[in-house]
């Protein structure tokens, strides 16, 4: 029974519900087994009663006595044991510990100690559960606490606590005996506290497979042994026994073969091991191996990023693997410098050979040939159409042919108040890759990477056939719901290794299709299926390579062909385009379908490959006609047949409604657009937010009001990576995520825009997932997760990025082993309009340019980048490169020239302590005497410190001195925040706008300084605080304890700034400001506050406010701010300015509702929700209110989940 | 300026002594504001700085101390999570619900005296929210009691079954009956923040009262 193991038990627990006739097969043959050895049992003891009769057991975990002794208990006295839970069958839940999940998993169940069946055996009739229940039942579904009250009565039981007590101290020798073993995996984990030799084997297994289980063991000792069932029953030997002398005898009976099998069971697994754990496990000396082994493993996977070829890194990772400890001395000495560098060249590796990449980058390239073209038109004053002017000389022949038919046709196109074409090229990859290949014509052929074999050898570690079924129930799954995943049996048992079928679904190839024929897809060939599963399919099934060249090739010229009618086009991406035809029709007086048809028959002429139209009064229309139209014909959707047309349309066949919506759709009972169109749009709005509700509304009755746009505006710009992405350190994610945001800012600076709002995305390994995915190097089964920051300003520098992308990559707190793809998303762009003539970021203005291997993202300054990055200076590439001015570094440079390509608005002057030689002595002088003395003694430090890195930089025109003690402290400039700053109007100087100060930390400002400033002095800094505080209410995070370690550790990561880089003028001196106490700037924001004057909000509110910056969780914030008073501005704005709130601005908003939930501050939410009450249900707009509804909603299920009751909104 | 953290003895105790002080006030106050006992038994008494309702009943004060004699080793070892004052009807289902809830930060320490006038300022906040609180809340029927009921973490119960604070004053699991409320509705009283103690207030009112 246990000899399945740990995996199958939990799957069971949870899987339940759906594995269909095999799972109900095997429990009626365990039940069936179970009888048998039950009659055979009691024949043999001899005694044996029925109290059990009518009870079903299930042993949950480790228990005391032990799941075999249950078992045998259960078959003397009457009772079932079942080896698999269900919650209809089994009547009590054996455990003497749960974890949190699993008690919440079975709340409601009967879960009892197994003294209860002990003691009732003892006693000889079946006694009443109830004082044996692990956990009595309690209210809050997530706190697993027991609710007890208070009262002069009679005390209950103690007999359950007592025996628990003695069973927690039969744990503590065993505990000990295991720790004073020879450890050989010190250096493995946190779970080593219960490890030896022959438990290592089975803890790693399980760390592999299932790593949440780490945590649970990390905890406490106690719960170590609970989840670690296999180690006790290997080490039986050791446990002092508390029983009869028979039952001693039978028990221990029954675990030598268990032992022993636990032993093997590790061996079995072998092969779905990661190779290069084993070696550790069986050398005594693996300690200091396992240390230097993460480096190693990140050389593999940096190592796969160059090579094109996944077959042959496949093998020169392996020959890495045997000996690490060749690689050992220079692995593990790797500087962090070098870890930047290496992250930083996995990601141009990744970006200029991932040839998709290209691809769908080349969108955007052809958006920017058709600007180009419209911006030639107007320099030119007016452009040749070579195409439309074969059309009209067409029309003019065809006219004389059929004097009749032409006036209908004119007639028709009268009718025509627009017309949207859209073309597509069919199959795209496939007909240009067979285009000189006329003997794959007709037959089914598929664009992969596969070279044409179906096996591949099957990767340790990988688990191909668990993908499978994963993606397989999450394509059938009608439900939203999580789907668990479950260990195949094949996995465990030795005997499903002759099992034939499922060893072949693990050998297929994983190549992916690109696309396939439509041969091929008649056969259920799909476009990204694997190529093995494909080729099951459709055994005729030719594969060709991907051919680069030609894609381009065949694009441009399509591209250059619809050029020929008219410039009215929009890119949707290599192989598809929008036209709008109206003015081109009104000028021809044709007919759509006659363009259509010259459309066509010159793109076939001319690439040779054949191209579907699809034509419609708008966009929607006209993509919905492209479906019909294809393969190769073209179809005009008559305004008249629109509503027939689509009424059978299932919904998922309109843009923007994919797999999930469609999902949720289905559940609603709409499958067709016919459907759709019953629904209320106040109903599609409530359930999809009021923009998507809206659109499906629209949609679904052919109603589209978009535009064909020829310039379109980027709306977001992002890096991502999910292929290769594995870490074994820290540092080396901060570093990748540091150089992401180096490409995210080269890519903003290329189109020319900043953004505000920061999203990271990652991929974590889905908990139970394989750690090695099918897919070489891919990712396999993930979680994603979206963390969103909202930043003080627009920006495009990368390090600002990084540090907001940091910040929340902390926040997230995951395990980076199981990282699987990172992503930066920067939203709300504005235009940058210097980006224009940016030496650095020039756009790339010709299609044929680009299209022409001209590398934008291969700027020399990238090729610097990496090379330095190399060197031992240790220094960070992008900060020395003069070519990539940040904003966030110009404070060092004292001068605006500098900078000119991103200065800011405000930005004239930006001062950090300014070198004597800048600053106005009589200025100086006028200074209080304390003030000065500070600033000369900055300098004596500085002088001390960093005489040759002093700036050269010239005398700026006006220079105020400055408060030594607010600005001296050094802080990296990589990870600083733009935390704030100060404008001060220079009376002199009307054209420049002010000085601009950057102001340090709170914790760094000297209170005494602050006291001796002048008033004015004093109110501006007060006021510039406050709008740190409302800005940016992280900043204030690295205050607290935790912060402070990150930002040193920080520090070391990027030893940047100490480089020697002439503009960096950081003080790496030890200010009296640095070591000033916490308590002091406490006070000191305490000051601040209660000095700033009648604030709207109570003074007892302030104060938990700023206290509660000192704890280490970071506050709950709605776009960056976090006091109450802030946050029912930006909701007042918010609600005022905008008549249709976005829906993901709505989801924002209930994402803070339930961080205020979870933060256990239901005054402030209570408050918040009043507030948006009152503001959202006055708004005239009724989409407000009902917004308000979906964000009630929303909270109060939370509410109510966590309290079990819901908010009383009056 | 003396620093005490949790490793100090101390650290936990202050903050149990702060925080049943507190909870002694506010459960005599409850008592008046709810009106569970007549009013004449009350006498107006000052306690950070307002003026608070104190029975003078010698066996409810008994009681009610006695109680929180025994939740203050749970608050000790940051064991208790919530701290509920039941109001229940004549047939012992519970109309109203004063719940405490409180965590404690896991690595903070109390490093001056200002701190703990801050934490008095907040207490009070507290203190004057029940005193109002009869204005968000529906009345009560006649003939009402109350309890004490303490939630705690995880596996608490086991010790204080063995260690009883005092004699013959045993903690006893609740009635599911005493604990379930039906539609149950949420008022948030207050909540704070503050290094030793994070505490919020809400009232968990029965739908129907009669």
């Amino acid at each position: 029974m246990s000899r399945d193991g740990w995996a199958k038990k939990r799957a069971n627990a949870r899987g339940d519900n759906g594995w269909g006739g095999y799972m109900a097969a095997k429990v009626s043959k365990l039940d069936e087994e179970f009888k048998l050895d039950a009659s055979r049992e009691r024949q043999k003891e001899g005694l044996c009663s029925n109290i059990f009769s009518g009870v079903s057991i299930y042993v949950n975990g480790y228990t005391e006595p032990n799941a075999d002794e249950l078992r045998r208990l259960m078959m003397l006295h009457g009772g079932q044991f079942h080896v698999y839970y269900s919650r209809s069958k089994t009547t009590h839940i054996i455990a003497n510990n749960l974890p949190n999940s699993k008690i919440q998993e079975l709340k409601g169940e009967k879960v009892i100690r197994p003294e209860w069946i002990t003691d009732s055996v003892k006693a000889g009739c079946l006694l009443p559960y109830l004082q044996y229940q692990l956990y009595a039942k309690h209210k809050g579904p997530l706190f697993p606490g027991m609710t007890v009250r208070q009262t002069s009565e009679i005390a209950g039981p103690s007999h359950g606590p007592l025996q628990l007590s003695v069973h927690q101290k039969l744990h503590l020798p065993q505990c000990s005996v295991q720790l004073s073993v020879p450890n050989h995996e010190q250096s493995s984990s946190s779970y080593q506290n219960s490890t030896n030799p022959k438990s290592s084997h089975n803890q790693l297994y399980q760390g592999n497979v299932q790593p949440q289980y780490i945590q649970h063991n990390s905890s406490t000792c106690f719960e170590a042994s609970l989840t670690n069932g296999h180690t006790h029953l290997v080490n039986g030997a050791l446990k002092p026994k508390a029983m009869s002398p028979v039952k001693e005898k039978s028990s221990v009976d029954k675990e030598l073969p268990e032992s022993t099998e636990n032993q093997l069971h590790p061996k079995q697994l072998q092969p779905s091991l990661q190779a290069d754990s084993w070696p550790e496990k069986t050398l005594p000396s693996s300690a200091s191996r396992s240390l230097s082994h993460s480096p190693i493993r990140l050389n593999g996977s940096h190592h796969n990023a160059f090579s094109s070829n996944p077959a042959s890194v496949n093998s020169t990772n392996k020959t890495t693997k045997p000996g690490p400890s060749t690689d050992e001395s220079t692995s593990s000495s790797k500087s962090s410098a070098q870890l930047l560098a290496q992250t930083g060249d996995l990601i141009s590796e990744y970006y200029t050979h991932s040839r998709f990449h290209q691809i769908s980058t080349w969108r955007t390239g052809f958006s920017e040939y058709v600007n180009e073209l419209h911006s030639k038109r107007k320099a030119a004053g007016g452009a040749s159409f070579p195409g439309k002017e074969r059309l009209r000389k067409s029309m003019a022949l065809c006219s004389s042919d059929c004097q009749g038919k032409k006036v209908n046709v004119k007639v028709a196109s009268c009718h025509i108040k627009s017309c949207v074409l859209h073309v597509d090229m069919d199959c795209f990859f496939v007909s240009v890759g067979i285009r000189f290949r006329p003997d794959l014509k007709g037959k089914p052929v598929a664009v992969t990477s596969n070279r044409g074999q179906v096996r591949v050898p099957t990767r340790p570690g990988a688990n191909p056939q668990l993908e499978q079924q994963y993606y397989q129930r999450k394509l059938t799954h009608t439900q939203q719901s999580e789907i668990d995943l479950y260990l195949t049996p094949s996995q465990e048992s030795p005997d499903s290794h002759n099992n034939g079928v499922d060893e072949d679904a693990a050998a297929l190839s994983m190549a992916e299709i690109a696309s396939c024929s439509y041969e091929a897809r008649q056969a259920g060939v799909k476009n990204g299926m694997f190529f093995g599963k494909a080729k099951q399919l459709c055994p005729s099934l030719q594969s060709v390579p991907y051919d680069f060249e030609a894609y381009k090739e065949v694009a441009l010229s399509m591209y250059e062909i619809l050029a020929g009618f008219t410039h009215d086009i929009e890119a949707l991406s290599c192989d598809e385009v929008l036209i709008d035809g109206s003015t081109l029709l009104a000028e021809l007086g044709t007919h759509p379908e006659d363009l259509a048809k010259a459309i066509r028959a010159d793109i076939k002429d001319k690439t040779g490959c054949c191209a579907s139209v699809g034509m419609g009064s708008n966009i929607l229309l006209a993509r919905l006609a492209t479906r019909k139209a294809k393969p190769d014909g073209q179809y005009f959707l008559k305004s008249e047949e629109v509503d027939d047309f689509i009424r059978d349309l299932p919904v998922t066949s309109l843009p923007g409604v994919g797999p999930v919506m469609g999902r949720k759709l289905s559940a609603m009972g709409v499958r067709s657009c016919g459907d759709l169109q019953q629904v209320s749009l106040s109903h599609l709005q409530k359930k999809f937010g009021p923009r998507t509700g809206q659109t499906l509304f629209r949609f679904c009755r052919g109603l589209d009001d978009r535009p064909v746009r020829y310039e379109k505006q980027r709306k977001s710009v992002s890096a991502e990576m999910n292929y290769n992405i594995r870490f074994t350190r820290i540092d080396e994610a901060e570093c990748f995520l540091t150089n992401l945001s180096m490409e995210v800012q080269r890519r903003l600076q290329e189109a020319g825009v900043r953004g505000r709002r920061v999203t990271l995305k990652v991929m974590v390994r889905k908990v139970g997932a394989p750690m090695e995915p099918a897919k070489y190097g891919g990712h396999g089964i993930c979680d994603h997760i979206a963390r969103t920051v909202m930043l003080a300003q627009y920006t495009d520098s990368g390090q600002l990025i990084a540090t907001a992308v940091l910040k929340l990559f902390h926040a997230m707190n995951l395990q980076v082993q199981d990282l699987r793809g990172v992503g930066i998303q920067i939203q709300l762009l504005e235009g940058n309009h210097s980006a224009s003539h940016d030496p650095t970021g020039h756009r790339t203005r010709s299609i044929k340019e680009m299209l022409l291997g001209q590398q934008p993202n291969k700027s020399p300054h990238h090729e610097k980048t990496f090379s330095t990055a190399g060197s031992p200076s240790g220094s960070s590439p992008h900060l020395q490169s003069p070519a990539e001015p940040v904003p966030g570094t110009s404070k060092d440079h004292p001068t605006c020239s500098r900078t000119p390509k991103h200065s800011r608005a405000r930005l004239d002057l930006s001062i950090e302590v300014p070198s004597p030689s800048q600053v106005d002595r009589s200025v100086l002088e006028a200074l209080p005497a304390e003030l000065r003395e500070q600033v000369e003694q900055s300098w004596i430090n500085r002088d001390g410190k960093q005489n040759s890195q002093r700036s050269p930089s010239p005398q700026p025109p006006a220079s105020l001195p400055q408060l030594p003690s607010l600005n001296s402290p050094p802080r990296p400039a990589l990870y600083t925040p733009p935390v704030g700053t100060l404008v001060l109007q220079i009376p002199n100087h009307p054209d420049s706008p002010g000085i601009v100060l950057e102001l340090p930390n709170f914790s760094q400002v000297d209170p005494d300084v602050f006291a001796a400033l002048p008033r004015e002095l004093q109110e501006e800094l007060k006021s510039a605080y406050n709008r740190i505080a409302t800005v940016q209410p992280q900043s204030k995070m690295c205050k607290s304890s935790g912060g402070l370690r990150r930002y040193k550790r920080k520090n070391a990561v990027s030893p940047v700034k100490k480089g020697p880089s002439p503009t960096k003028r950081r003080q790496t001196t030890n200010h009296p400001a640095n070591i000033l106490p916490l308590v002091t700037s406490r006070e000191l924001i305490n000051a601040v506050k209660n000095e700033n004057g009648p604030s709207t909000s109570s003074s007892n509110k302030d104060i938990p406010e700023s206290l509660s910056n000192f704890i280490p969780r970071p506050a709950p914030s709605l776009a960056g701010a976090c006091d109450l008073t802030d946050i029912k501005t930006l909701l007042r704005e918010w609600v005022t300015t905008i008549t249709d709130p976005m829906e993901e601005d709505i989801l924002q908003v209930v994402k803070y509702c339930t961080d205020l939930i979870e933060d256990k501050d239901l005054e402030k939410l209570d408050l918040i929700i009043k507030y948006m009450k009152r503001l959202m249900q006055q708004s005239v707009e009724s989409v407000w209110s009902m917004a308000f509804d979906f964000i009630l909603d929303n909270v109060q299920v939370v509410v109510q989940q966590t309290y079990g009751s819901t908010l009383k909104v009056t | 300026m003396t620093t005490l953290t949790r490793q100090d003895l101390n650290f936990g105790q202050v903050v149990a002594d702060i925080l049943c002080e507190f909870l002694e006030v506010a459960i005599h106050l409850i008592l008046y504001v709810r009106e569970v006992y007549p009013s004449g038994i009350f006498q107006k008494r000052k306690k950070y700085n307002v003026p608070v309702q104190m029975s003078c009943h010698p066996e409810l004060n008994q009681y009610i101390q006695d109680t929180l004699h025994c939740v203050k080793p749970l608050i000790e070892k940051n064991d208790a999570e919530k701290v509920v004052v039941v109001i229940m009807d004549k047939e012992h289902h519970p109309v109203e619900r004063f719940v405490f809830e409180i965590s404690q930060p896991p690595l903070l320490s109390i490093s001056s005296d200002t701190l703990l006038s801050h934490v008095e300022q907040l207490l009070r906040a507290f203190i004057l929210k029940i005193s109002v609180c009869d204005a968000v809340l529906n009345n009560n029927p006649p003939g009402c009691s109350f309890t004490v009921l303490v939630h705690t973490r995880d596996a608490a119960t086991r010790n204080m079954e063995k260690v009883q604070v005092i004699k013959d004053f045993p903690w006893i699991v609740a009635d599911e009956q005493e604990v379930h409320m039906q539609e149950p509705r949420l008022i948030p009283l207050k909540t704070m923040t503050s290094d030793i103690v994070k505490m919020q207030l809400y009232v968990e009112e029965r739908a129907q009262k009669t």
